[in-house]
């Protein structure tokens, strides 16, 4: 019975694992992605006579930018997590199943 | 309430994972019973690579579809029309900056999604076939 824990548990973590490096790659490429295509969600009260318009635009731009950052590192994390965590889980199965054989 | 909110995402993310364990639990010791006694971790690996093929093979039908979509929709776009004849012209600018980012970040999104879920999908049903 304790074996088949074992095996339910090396099984379950190196799918979560894989998900985790899946979904971490695909969120580090969007974030990548936002931060040389910025979307800028600003429309100004006053129009373009507003007195810092362009400023304004600048500023908001870095600060998406600088989110895209922030979403890539933590989305980096993830993999890099991720990563040592199925490798590690799914040479166990692989040694066990060697084993077995 | 926040505390409840927490318990209820926990439930809903665990309660799922719980009824797979004990469903293939059900499935091995009835197994069990009937005499092959090994069969086990097959069932376990079936199940594994059977749900990730699935999921792969969804990811990149949707992905693939989707950046079609996003291409079209950036190649062709669609033209605005402006009632308001004293609108802000940097703000049309802008907004056709943002419309035109988000769909190069929505395209190389499910690009990326099904440049990595199609090896993955070819990958896993190979492994499925190769432990038949």
């Amino acid at each position: 019975m304790s074996k088949n824990i074992r095996i339910i548990y090396l099984y379950l973590v190196s799918f979560i694992a894989l998900g985790m490096i899946v979904i971490g790659f695909i969120t580090t490429v969007n974030s990548v992605s936002s931060y040389f295509f910025p979307i800028v969600n600003y429309y100004s009260y006053y129009g373009e006579d507003s007195y810092n318009y362009d400023e304004e635009i600048a500023i908001r731009t870095r600060n998406a930018k600088k989110e895209s950052i922030k979403n890539a590192i933590s989305s980096f994390t993830v993999i890099a997590i991720g990563t040592p965590l199925f490798i590690y889980h799914w040479k166990k199965i692989q040694i066990e199943r060697k084993e077995e054989v | 309430m926040a505390i409840f909110s927490i318990l209820y995402i926990i439930l809903c993310l665990v309660s799922p994972i719980v009824l797979v364990i004990l469903i293939i639990l059900l499935v091995s010791r009835k197994h069990q019973n009937n005499g092959s006694k090994d069969n086990f971790e097959k069932i376990i690996r079936s199940v594994y690579t059977y749900t990730l093929v699935l999921i792969f093979l969804c990811a990149s039908i949707v992905s693939f579809i989707y950046s079609v979509n996003t291409t079209a929709e950036y190649l062709l776009p669609e033209e605005k029309i402006y009632y308001n004849e004293g609108s802000n012209k940097k703000d049309e600018e802008l907004e056709k900056k943002n419309n035109d980012n988000e769909m190069i970040v929505n395209m190389i999104t499910s690009m990326a999604t099904f440049v990595v879920s199609l090896p993955m999908f070819v990958y896993h049903i190979k492994l499925t076939k190769k432990d038949k």
